[in-house]
């Protein structure tokens, strides 16, 4: 018998045997270096790791500390700027040349805008760190958007911008939110469109949209005529300290920070701002936030649904040469229930008028804008068509009524109503007009007489009791405001916000103007 | 090449051949193979060895390199499939299969072994039943190329028609028309 190791299938066995364990020989080492190349890669990754963690705590606790800074400084940087701005105001109103007054105003503006940039760097400086919070109650939207408007409504007359409000009658509701973030949302989305606008208008148009998840979310687009945003600068725009390019900084002032600050509120509150705009075509932006707590206004006892009743099937024609203002008012004028014809400029509107008499029938009232073209002709043509049982003419202006008024009476115009149109104001003028010599349609007639006559009532004492405490000049006045701030701003309108800064100034005799005469008439004497 | 390729190679010889032939071929290399025939799956080989070992079989076999590497490639094909199922998927379209080859397999084995260097592998549809591909490589492996498009057919039982347009001197680069019977109704 043969040895098998002599065998030639022993043999190549033998040398597949070796192949295999120079083979294994070869990986075990392969495995071995990699591995070690693993755990020396794996090393330097920790080591990396390490010193990445420890420069974000670095940077983190930096950003903090300086934000902390800042958060603790504000007091201290507030401070002496309100009484920088506070004394210059109170040194205005003592006698003074013109020289030194225009110093004066010049130290007061410079001291305004840089108040404002510190409140907006501390307000980016709590957001940073974290502690810009959220503190909701209710509030009337509606409102808060006239408010907004009030306040900026100078620097646009000034500029001779007009704003157009549209459709926000239909946010008149009450929500639960935080009414102070709103309103600053609200003012830096209307200060921008009026810093950046040179001409033409910003016009703020409510919306509520039903979300299928998040239900109700309310949408208040601003949309401006002015310089427009490029693309590029878009996508900066929303970023901290970015301001647009060197050239647009240089002719408006401001740190820039309004727009961060607005992205942020809307995304504390769950919404977002977005932005639409070319260069040379304006801007277009949209706030939007969804809400979960409304009440209807309907909760909230109110007399102005009884009125607003009462001008149903009202026959009102607008005429306004601004497209964008005329659509605006004929909704919220279809809103309120009225008839409505529009007209674009004046011999349109005469147009109206004439075929609406050939065919017998009548408007209680047209409303001119005072800009378009041949206004105070038509009023006056208005007036020597019919000057008694003619139409009610109401002036509308976007400058102050006081340098129009007695141009506007002597056009034959009614009232002058500032622009913007608000359903307040509108639903008041109209009623305060066309009052019981302007019988309404029937059935309204008799079901909401009774209780406007009774409002009346006690509207004028209330209203005489507050005129004699004008006369009187009793200092008691703001507090009687205040307690009953809700009557006022029905009975006011517009005029609620010229009222009380009159009265704030103890100017008395200007707070006693705006009530208006009719007001002062006891009730018996009223016709 | 990847040490995988080596020893499915090895593994196919001896399968088809018999580990004698196997052993001889080895044997008549020696010297000229960096490991003398033993090759691990995770280890790199010089491509030259690749063809030392097919040229030596085709001669000692009398068997033409294509017939070879044909063969070699339907059991590659295999052993690609076992290690890689997510590349392989039976609803594929074949020319799909080719046309993403480079951006679907090629990126990931890039990933995978940083030291790899994959052909370039480029396709363009020039009618509904024809597509060009070309293959640019740094290692002469324009024939193993042919051979594995050959087998893709076969994986996908598909009858190719494979027309080599041209082939480099040095064997790095090739174009050619890959033409499937198409079927018909």
């Amino acid at each position: 018998m043969s040895d098998i190791s002599d065998t030639t299938e022993y043999k190549l066995l033998q040398r597949k045997l070796a192949r295999a364990m120079a083979a294994r020989a070869e990986a075990e080492s392969l495995l071995e270096s990699r591995s070690r190349e693993l755990y020396t890669s794996n090393l330097a990754l920790s080591d990396a790791n390490r010193q990445l963690i420890v420069a974000r705590q670095t940077s983190e606790e930096a950003s903090k500390a300086k934000s902390l800074f800042i958060g603790n400084m504000s007091h201290e940087l507030l401070s002496p700027m309100n009484a920088i701005i506070g004394l210059s105001q109170l040194l205005i109103d003592t006698p003074l040349n013109d020289k030194q007054r225009h110093f004066l105003q010049g130290i007061s503006s410079s001291a305004q805008l840089q108040l404002s940039m510190l409140k907006e760097v501390i307000q980016i400086s709590a957001i940073e760190s974290g502690s810009m919070g959220l503190h909701p109650r209710w509030f009337r939207v509606d409102e808060l958007i006239e408010q907004a408007v009030a306040q900026i409504h100078a620097a646009a007359r000034a500029k001779g911008l007009e704003i157009i409000l549209s459709h926000v009658e239909i946010l008149r509701m009450e929500i639960s939110a935080d009414r102070e973030r709103w309103a600053q949302a609200l003012q830096i989305l209307l200060s921008n469109a009026v810093k950046f606008t040179e001409q033409g208008h910003v016009m703020v148009v409510g919306e509520i949209q039903m979300h299928p998840e998040n239900g109700p979310v309310l949408k208040i687009t601003v949309r401006d005529t002015g310089i427009g945003i490029s693309a590029e600068e878009q996508a900066r725009i929303f970023e901290p300290f970015e301001q647009l390019s060197q050239s647009v900084s240089k002719l408006y002032a401001g740190a820039g920070l309004g727009l961060p600050i607005l992205r942020h509120i809307a995304g504390l509150m769950g919404g977002d701002v977005r932005l639409e705009s070319t260069i040379g075509n304006g801007s277009t932006f949209v706030f939007s936030i969804p809400v979960t707590s409304v009440k209807a206004v309907a909760d909230v006892p109110e007399l102005v649904s009884d009125q607003a009743l009462s001008l149903n099937s009202v026959a009102v024609l607008i005429v306004d040469q601004t497209p964008e203002a005329l659509d605006a008012q004929a909704a919220l004028l279809s809103s309120c229930g009225c008839k409505l014809a529009i007209a674009g400029t004046a011999s349109e509107a005469r147009q109206i008028l004439l075929e609406a008499e050939s065919q017998a029938r009548s408007f209680a009232a047209v409303m001119i804008d005072w800009q378009t073209g041949d206004a105070p002709a038509l009023m006056q043509w208005i007036r020597q068509q019919r000057p008694a049982s003619g139409p009610k003419v109401i002036g509308l202006t976007t400058m102050s009524r006081q340098t129009l008024q007695f141009d506007a009476e002597q056009a034959g115009c009614d009232v002058l109503i500032e622009k913007p149109l608000t359903w307040q104001v509108v639903t008041t003028n109209l009623l305060r007009l066309l009052g019981t010599d302007f019988p309404p349609a029937g059935q309204e007639l008799t079901r909401s007489q009774p209780a406007v006559a009774g409002a009346d009532l006690d509207r004028d004492r209330d209203m005489a009791k507050l005129r004699a405490w004008l006369d009187d000049g009793n200092v008691r006045v703001m507090e009687w405001v205040e307690e009953n701030e809700l009557f006022l701003r029905r009975q006011l309108a517009g005029d609620f916000y010229q009222f009380v800064s009159a009265v704030k100034k103890y100017d008395f005799g200007s707070a006693a103007a705006l009530l208006g005469p009719q007001l002062s008439l006891p009730a018996g004497e009223r016709s | 090449v990847k040490g995988t390729v080596f020893v499915e190679f090895l593994d196919h010889v001896e399968d088809k051949y018999g580990l004698d032939v196997l052993d001889s071929v080895i044997l008549a290399l020696q010297g000229k193979l960096s490991t003398n025939g033993a090759y691990t799956s995770v280890g790199n080989y010089p491509h030259e060895e690749m063809l030392e070992l097919a040229s030596a079989i085709c001669s000692m076999r009398g068997e033409s390199l294509e017939s070879l590497l044909d063969d070699f490639a339907q059991s590659l094909m295999l052993s690609f499939e076992r290690m890689h199922p997510e590349f392989f998927d039976k609803e594929q379209d074949i020319f799909d299969f080719f046309s993403t080859l480079e951006s679907r397999i090629h990126t990931d084995v890039r990933k995978i072994y940083p030291d790899a260097r994959p052909p370039l592998i480029l396709c363009r549809r020039i009618a509904e039943d024809s597509l060009e591909i070309s293959y640019q490589s740094a290692r002469p492996l324009a024939l193993m190329a042919i051979a594995l498009t050959r087998a893709t057919g076969v994986r996908f039982e598909e009858e190719l028609e494979v027309e080599v347009l041209t082939l480099a001197d040095d064997h790095s680069s090739m174009r050619m028309v890959v033409k499937r019977r198409m079927a018909t109704v």
